[in-house]
């Protein structure tokens, strides 16, 4: 308790200059909004109603103005209400309903059916360290499975609705804890909502973070040890810490770096990323190398970025080693494609830059909307940026988002390479840190608080306006159509080309061949039967290429065969679709397939007389392989066509 | 925690003594070594002693501020809390379920809450001393 007096003192002081009271509580205008998000909430649910069997012209609207009343009711409770934290709360249980409407029973999303398949077998083996093969690395970050097994277990939900809670009490925190780091900072507190606001447009806040992937819950923890950071450097520079308080707040963050490492190895990376430009210029800091700062300020600096670094290299270096070769490609090769664009680096036949939303569906607002929030963060960027360096005495720690803002920016380009695409996307749920503080950064620089108040009114409504913007433009920007919403079967798709039928082959999958089968399909009907049928579908990989048996004209070599029967895959699962339909932004086993499975590939299946056929329906066929017989009769069919 | 720090004016409204109340620390203790006895839907009351419980103790034992806009690091704590005990459970070889997993929650609640008293006690006594 001293040391909350302590800092009390303390923080009165650096923020009287800048603090504005909210007004006082008018609780006729909480309810007012609290209705406001409720009607909203219902414009949301009617729009995924609509979805399945309308156009996206006629529930895109619905959607949106669902949307947008919630989040605009929230801000207004959030900016000048008494209840900031609450209402930034409540914003996040809000976003967790457009996904929850996409996959209310059971996980549709390829990384959430990973997960969830990870999970299952962690109940069922009472054991972390689990394997599915739809996600290999899964299988050394296994702590939100292992915090949604503990849920699962001491409180009775099922797996499923123990996931769901999980990600909703770590969901509706994100946006309060960027409401926390901005006041340590510190930001007054109207502007610290908006930061939390402005958190919960980025790209990945309404579809990616709210599913159940390692991502939505590290991303908690990597805040929560950045909340705890900052804090302590505000601390630090009230000069009313003690060596003991330090060292134990220091343990505090030891112990969550621990977490956030077990859990997911691209947000750990963001969090040093995060954590290192903070200890560099984050205050205070005298010179670069804080010679003055004294020996306690230096350890308050650094040590939780090494803490952070070391806790990631051992788990790596011991527990994950495969991480490495996991992670290299989604820098190496969007940096060679980029590279060769500029003609700095030898082209490739996989570096094709992509057409932003080709056949994506969306309605023109949304691509307007798109290509606009980038652009406008770029301008507040600048603006800040130039301000910055002619208002010394405002500066105060704002050369800390502006540097994560710069970091999102070089980002943005990244997403026009094909393989780029989905690494930029994944850092946005971290460098949108920088992008919460850009509006308090501009109104600090230019002094809005002092400014008159028609100024102030049209800078509310203008940043009202560019917040809608973000809003539309990140979701459009970071999640395709058939990940926002359901509708009619889409070849190729994770989220719609599970059908009535594939349920039925699921089913039966489940009763006649058990829990656990193996079987080799291509990746969406392993999706599905991962979800429905609880099998194993080993994916394609340089030791198992399965490929080869729907795209080779010539039948499956020993050598895959031999494979198939040490990992003990049984059967073989065909959608004859695969055939019929091409999918340019999906591939049924990884990206370098070609382009169409040839129709005979399909058909022959039914003559080869080591495949027994066990089910069939309209689309789909189950295969058992009996191996003994396919040795037999290779030799004499090695050069069949 | 300050109003710099934290969250303002709200921090004055209806605190969350029900999560940070050592006795209730206590209790969510013992509701979390307990949780397997408890029939069907009872076993619901476990969640918010799962979610808070642990991370709070934490927090006192460490002396960080326990107050209401700590609830966001007391939830993170519990989370990486439960993490922890089930990777020291798993690597030990013991088979994680409502048994092993609830006892040790709770012991390691029980023990951060008696230890945060225990520094507490030796503190005053320092003091008493020097005075």
């Amino acid at each position: 308790m001293r040391l909350d007096q302590r800092r009390a003192s303390v923080d009165a002081r650096t923020d009287s200059s800048t603090q504005v009271m909210p007004s006082p509580s008018n609780a006729l205008a909480e309810l007012t909004a609290a209705v406001l998000v409720a009607v909203g909430a219902v414009l949301v649910v009617w729009a995924y109603r609509k979805a399945p069997n309308e156009q996206i012209q006629s529930y895109d609207p619905i959607f949106w103005a669902g949307m947008v009343l919630a989040y605009l009711a929230v801000a207004w409770r959030a900016v000048s209400g008494r209840h900031a934290v609450l209402w930034l709360g409540l914003l996040g249980l809000f976003t967790l309903l457009p996904k929850f409407w996409m996959s209310p029973t059971g996980p549709i999303y390829y990384d959430e059916t990973a997960h969830y398949a990870l999970l299952r077998n962690i109940v069922s083996a009472h054991s972390l360290f689990q394997r599915t093969p739809l996600l290999p690395i899964g299988t050394y970050y296994p702590g939100m499975e292992g915090v949604a097994a503990a849920i699962h277990w001491l409180t009775g939900l099922s797996p499923w609705v123990s996931a769901l809670t999980l990600i909703a009490a770590a969901h509706c925190l994100l946006p309060v804890q960027i409401y926390y780091i901005a006041r340590a900072l510190p930001v007054p507190h109207r502007w610290a909502a908006v930061a939390g606001l402005v958190y919960a447009v980025n790209p990945s806040f309404i579809y990616e973070d709210v599913q159940f992937a390692y991502e939505s819950l590290a991303i908690l923890l990597m805040l929560t040890i950045l909340r705890l950071y900052v804090e302590a450097l505000a601390a630090e520079r009230s000069g009313g810490r003690t060596w003991i308080q330090s060292l134990l707040t220091s343990l505090l963050i030891a112990v969550i770096s621990i977490g956030c490492v077990v859990t997911h190895h691209l947000t750990s990376l963001a969090g040093i990323g995060l954590l290192l430009v903070g200890a560099l210029v984050l205050k205070p800091v005298t010179g670069f190398a804080d010679r003055e700062g004294g020996g306690r300020r230096l350890f308050v600096r650094w040590t939780p970025v090494l803490t952070l670094a070391m806790c990631f290299v051992l788990w790596v270096a011991f527990v994950a080693p495969s991480t490495v070769s996991y992670l290299l490609p989604l820098v190496a090769q969007p940096a060679h494609e980029l590279l060769s664009v500029v003609g700095l680096a030898k082209s490739t036949s996989g570096d094709a830059l992509r057409t932003l939303f080709s056949r994506s569906g969306t309605p023109g607002y949304e691509r307007f909307a798109a290509f606009a929030a980038p652009v406008l963060i770029a301008v507040g960027f600048l603006c800040a940026g130039i301000r910055w360096l002619r208002k010394r005495p405002l500066r105060g720690n704002l050369l800390w988002p502006l540097v994560v803002v710069a970091v999102y920016l070089v980002s943005v380009p990244v997403t026009v390479t094909a393989q780029g695409t989905a690494g930029a996307h994944r850092s946005w749920a971290s460098t949108y840190v920088g992008v919460a503080l850009l509006p308090a950064a501009l109104a600090i620089l230019f002094e809005l608080d002092r400014r008159r108040q028609w100024i102030k009114r049209v800078a509310a409504a203008g940043g009202a306006v560019v917040l809608v913007v973000l809003l539309v433009g990140n979701v459009t920007a970071g999640t395709p159509v058939d990940y926002r919403f359901p509708g009619p079967y889409e070849f190729g798709s994770d989220t719609r080309s599970v059908t009535p039928e594939t349920l039925r082959m699921a089913q039966w999958v489940l009763t006649h061949l058990g829990s656990g089968a193996r079987v080799v399909t291509d990746e969406n009907t392993a999706l599905a039967l991962t979800t429905h049928a609880d099998a194993v579908t080993p994916r394609q990989t340089p030791d198992l290429p399965i490929a080869e048996i729907w795209y080779d004209r010539r039948p499956p070599l020993p050598s895959l065969m031999h494979a198939l029967e040490q990992d003990r895959v049984d059967y073989i699962v065909v959608d004859i679709r695969d055939a019929q339909y091409v999918a340019p932004q999906a591939d049924l086993f990884t990206t370098d397939d070609p382009p169409v499975v040839p129709e005979q590939n399909i058909a022959r299946l039914a003559h080869w007389p080591w495949l027994r056929l066990l089910y069939s329906s309209q689309h789909y066929r189950v295969y058992r392989i009996d191996f003994e017989k396919y040795f037999s009769w290779y030799p004499s069919h090695a050069d069949d066509e | 925690m300050s109003r710099g720090l934290g969250d303002g004016p709200e921090r004055r409204g209806i605190s969350l003594r029900a999560a940070r109340d050592p006795g209730l620390l206590a209790l969510g203790a013992v509701l979390l070594m307990c949780a397997p006895v408890f029939p069907g839907f009872w076993r619901l009351v476990v969640l918010p002693a799962l979610l808070l419980a642990p991370g709070y103790a934490l927090l006192r034992l460490l002396r960080q501020p326990s107050d209401r806009p700590s609830i966001a690091i007391a939830v993170t704590a519990s989370i990486v809390l439960v993490i922890i005990v089930s990777l020291i459970l798993d690597v030990s070889g013991v088979p994680l379920g409502p048994v092993s997993l609830g006892l040790t929650l709770g012991g390691v609640t029980a023990v951060f809450l008696v230890g945060s008293y225990a520094r507490e006690l030796a503190g005053q006594q320092g003091r008493h001393r020097r005075t």
